[in-house]
């Protein structure tokens, strides 16, 4: 390989990197589904939602207000926590609820920089490393309901991995691929997987509520038990920064959902040439999924309270863990019979 | 068991009864303090099972307490808050406040009253409202912190009529 | 569903001290306490020992109102207890009344009748949407915050004031009910009652919620009455015991109504009870709008002693306005005791006059302190996450109770 095409293909990565799908979108994207859920929450609860800043287009710069809120505060460091990891952590935790996002296609051509045929694998892997920054901010903010919230973080994580990585496993058996594209390539042969295979799918979206922390499993930040859970001791950028990640979880969930259960970019064609067909709409469908997934997901917090943590562990444990297994079970007979 | 009953029933132990119909006064009074907790297990017995309040009245010569039991479980009994009163003597006077040294006399000694919590754990918190009010100490209450005021404010006995502030003592920040 | 771990009689034996509990301290400022701090040992997620520190809005109110004139009590007694303000405004003025021998004429009864009940019907929305906020669900908090507001319309149509409404006064109320408040009352009753079902929706039906209140927080009949539960919370326990039946005040002897009974004493009966005296406190609305007797809102006695230009205001506009002697009220010597149904429970009245201007002991007890014993007790053997269900069932009111 040249030099010249060697620069081209990293240009191009790192501009899927930073720009779209990634980080660009990826708070873009934030930003527009807190205003929305806002809005949401408004309209259900018989008020406006947010209204003050940029009152013409109802109140839409409202997020990027409180971005900019948060950016200008003092950051305090508690004087018993312990500072490096105090400071780390969520910065730490932001990034690492982002790098999923390299092993997820959102279109056929997506180059990567680590080009492998086990995205999916490579993926979900990942993507559970973010809950353990959770565990070190409860422990380094020497706060008794941050540790108590990461003890909770903690409880919740085990609860959930399986049956996460059961319900992957089984779309995984069903289009006997660990590559996303191969996975949406099957699914343009049969059906898409909600459909394919609708238990895996339930298990996907409860999990999907649960690790990013929507109602009713918000245990970790149960307001009324543990002030702000984790996020007690923090402010300023930080805090904001925290309090981004979920969103960003909730992103990184809702691709691979739209991936591996509506069928990717279907209806775009699925190889197509040129950057508009190729690249642009393929993403354009998936990240329009993916953000119609988040939507409903966000929309819960109107409808539910939230449930307690041994309700939440012993369903994850229970009747998930059940489903997710059955999930598999059904992928199976699929693979068998059809 | 109407209210007559419960008056003859109370007049047996000892107990001067009266009772005012039209200003709902149940009136039961005890001359001599440590027969209290008799005449209260009598009106447990009889069905008064909570207290509503406990609360002193400070009069010039004596402290009274009162003891107001009503019933949850007894129909007739229902409509009535029975008042269980009973006097204590004052402790000496207190000092009065000394703005130089910001402090006041010593602290009267607080007055000893049996304490009625074994038989209605209701007054619980009721009887250490009176005592930090008025200084009563409860024998045998399990737990006489002050509750309502804070910690600088315990001795001063705010609801007795010789309390009295210093214009000094209203630091306001 | 939550068992109970720890038997509560020996639960507060239990020493705490040492690394093996963990203490909490839940407040002053937490989203989950309001103006209190509760002191909570756990053992892992279990609650072994409560301890409520109250106070920190402490306001003095017998101290100040044994310094002034029986009248002005009224704004001081109504600032303890803002989401139920006619319940304390009522309770004080029928100790005063039986006090000085007065008697309000009928349509004053029942004008303070239907006052307590559109003011109940704010209280438990208040606390349903304490308790929504508390488990989580802002829905049910917004919901049942902007639902008060039709009501608190209401009242400031009748009373002029939309909290403080200062509207029972010895031997009467202040205003008369104006025009087309009825046909409002009726249109607000309608609107209630197709809420009720949004509410049965989305918060009683919840499963969540269910899952959350079932065999929480539960205390038995005889653990209730030993403690001294007051209102809702007791007769959620399976008591059937209302001061507006057992005791009547204004005119509660002459509405129809039901006090609803629940048996297991559970946070969920606790979170029912209130959604079923928001029903009947309806249904006694309605008929106080129906029966009210014509004739004056204040009684003869008073209405003697107006001033021309005071009898010209009450015959045109219905409307009292303060005679002097009200500021030199000096009842006969003697004690009084009232009680009266707030929408938290009961509150309890002693009036000790010594025949002077002020009172010589002005006690009163609000429902909330005294759901304190059992708040204590009924925590404990629950998961920490159990202590915002429990809490909020309660519906306390930390002003209240420090008055």
């Amino acid at each position: 390989m040249g030099i010249i095409p060697l620069i081209i293909w990293l240009i191009e990565d790192l501009l899927y990197v930073i720009i779209f799908p990634g980080l660009v979108t990826v708070m873009v994207l934030a930003i527009i589904i807190i205003y929305i859920e806002r809005k949401i929450a408004g309209k259900v609860q018989m008020r406006f939602g947010p209204l003050w800043v940029s009152k013409r287009i109802g109140g839409a710069l409202q997020s990027v207000a409180d971005l900019l809120r948060f950016s200008f505060q003092s950051f305090i460091v508690p004087e018993g926590a312990d500072r490096l990891a105090f400071i780390l952590a969520p910065g730490l935790m932001f990034a690492f609820s982002m790098i999923p996002l390299i092993f997820v296609p959102v279109g056929p051509y997506y180059s990567l920089l680590f080009p492998a045929g086990l995205t999916v694998l490579l993926s979900v892997a990942l993507i559970l490393v973010t809950p353990i920054y959770a565990i070190v901010i409860g422990w380094s903010s020497d706060n008794k309901f941050s540790f108590v919230g990461s003890l909770r973080e903690a409880f919740l994580l085990m609860s959930y991995e399986i049956p996460f990585i059961f319900s992957v496993l089984s779309m995984v058996i069903f289009y006997r691929t660990l590559n996303y594209i191969d996975a949406v390539a099957s699914q343009y042969r049969f059906l898409p997987g909600i459909i394919l295979n609708p238990v895996a799918a339930v298990v996907m979206l409860i999990v999907m509520i649960r690790t990013t922390g929507r109602f009713p499993f918000d245990i970790t930040e149960a307001d009324s038990e543990l002030v702000m859970g984790l996020f007690t001791e923090y402010s300023a950028l930080f805090f904001g920064v925290g309090m981004a990640t979920p969103y960003v979880e909730l992103y990184v969930y809702s691709l691979i959902f739209s991936l591996l259960f509506l069928g990717g970019w279907w209806p775009a064609p699925l190889y197509s040439p040129g950057p508009i067909m190729g690249l642009i709409l393929p993403g354009l469908v998936v990240v329009v999924k993916a953000f119609i997934v988040m939507t409903i997901l966000v929309f819960l917090r109107s409808v539910y309270p939230r449930y307690r943590l041994d309700q939440a562990v012993r369903s994850g444990w229970g009747y998930v863990m059940g489903l997710s297994a059955l999930a598999v079970v059904i992928s199976i007979l699929e693979v068998i019979f059809l | 068991m109407n209210a007559d009953e419960l008056k003859t029933a109370l007049e047996a132990e000892g107990a001067k009864v009266t009772y005012d119909q039209k200003r709902k006064v149940f009136d039961v009074f005890v001359q001599d303090p440590s027969r209290i907790k008799q005449v209260a297990r009598k009106m447990l017995e009889l069905g008064l099972d909570h207290v509503v309040s406990v609360t002193g009245v400070d009069y010039p010569d004596r402290i009274e307490v009162i003891w107001h039991a009503s019933s949850y479980s007894v129909d007739s009994l229902e409509g009535l808050v029975v008042a269980l009163r009973t006097p204590i003597s004052k402790g000496p006077p207190r000092q009065a406040y000394d703005p130089r040294t910001r402090t006041y006399g010593p602290a009267r000694p607080p007055l000893p009253v049996d304490s009625l919590t074994d038989v209605w754990p209701s007054a619980l918190f009721l009887e250490r409202e009176a005592h930090e009010m008025f200084g009563i100490e409860f024998r045998g209450h399990p737990d006489l912190r002050p509750i309502l005021l804070s910690d600088d404010f315990y001795g001063k006995w705010p609801l007795r009529k010789d309390f009295t502030y210093d214009k000094s003592e209203l630091k306001v920040a | 569903m939550s068992e109970r771990v720890y038997n509560i009689e020996e639960a507060p034996n239990i020493d705490v001290s040492g690394d093996r509990y963990i203490m909490l301290q839940i407040g002053p400022s937490h989203p989950g306490s309001g103006h209190m701090r509760i002191k909570v040992w756990l053992d892992g997620d279990i609650v072994v020992k409560v301890d409520p520190d109250i106070g920190f809005v402490h306001r003095t109110s017998e101290w100040l109102s044994e310094r002034r004139e029986f009248i002005k009590a009224i704004p001081i007694v109504e600032r303890i207890m803002l989401p139920d303000t006619i319940h304390a405004n009522l309770s004080y003025i029928t100790t005063l009344e039986r006090l000085l021998g007065l008697e309000a004429p009928p349509r004053a009864q029942y004008l303070r009748t239907l006052a307590a009940e559109i003011n109940r019907i704010t209280s438990h929305l208040y606390g349903i949407g304490i308790f929504g906020i508390f488990l989580g669900s802002s829905t049910v908090y917004m919901w049942a915050f902007g639902d008060r507001e039709p009501f608190i319309d209401l009242m400031e149509m009748l009373t002029g004031a939309r909290i403080t409404y200062s509207y029972i006064i010895p031997g009467g109320v202040r205003w008369d009910m104006p025009k087309g408040f009825k046909e409002r009352a009726e249109k607000v009753l309608e609107y209630m009652e197709k809420r009720l079902k949004d509410y049965d929706d989305i918060w009683v039906k919840n499963p969540v919620v269910q899952s959350r209140c079932v065999n929480v927080g539960v205390i038995d009949k005889t653990n209730a009455i030993r403690l001294g539960v007051v209102g809702p919370n007791l007769r959620a326990s399976g008591v059937y015991y209302d001061t507006r039946k057992h005791d009547p005040y204004a005119a509660y002897q002459n509405v129809d109504f039901e006090v609803p009974t629940f048996k297991n004493g559970d946070a969920y009966d606790r979170l029912l009870i209130r959604v079923e005296e928001i029903k009947q406190s309806m249904k006694i609305i309605k008929q106080v709008l129906k029966d009210m007797p014509e004739g004056k809102i204040i009684d003869e006695g008073t209405y003697k002693q107006l001033n021309p230009v005071m009898k010209k205001v009450y015959d045109e506009r219905a409307r009292v306005m303060f005679p002097a002697f009200y500021n030199h009220m000096r009842p006969q010597p003697g004690e009084a005791t009232g009680r009266v149904e707030a929408g938290r429970g009961e509150i309890f009245f002693y009036l000790r006059s010594d025949g002077g201007k002020y009172p010589y002991r002005f006690r009163w007890v609000t429902p909330s302190f005294r759901n304190l014993p059992f708040f204590t007790h009924v925590a404990v053997g629950y998961r920490l996450a159990d202590l915002p269900a429990i809490y909020g069932s309660v519906d306390y009111f930390p002003p209240e109770a420090d008055r």
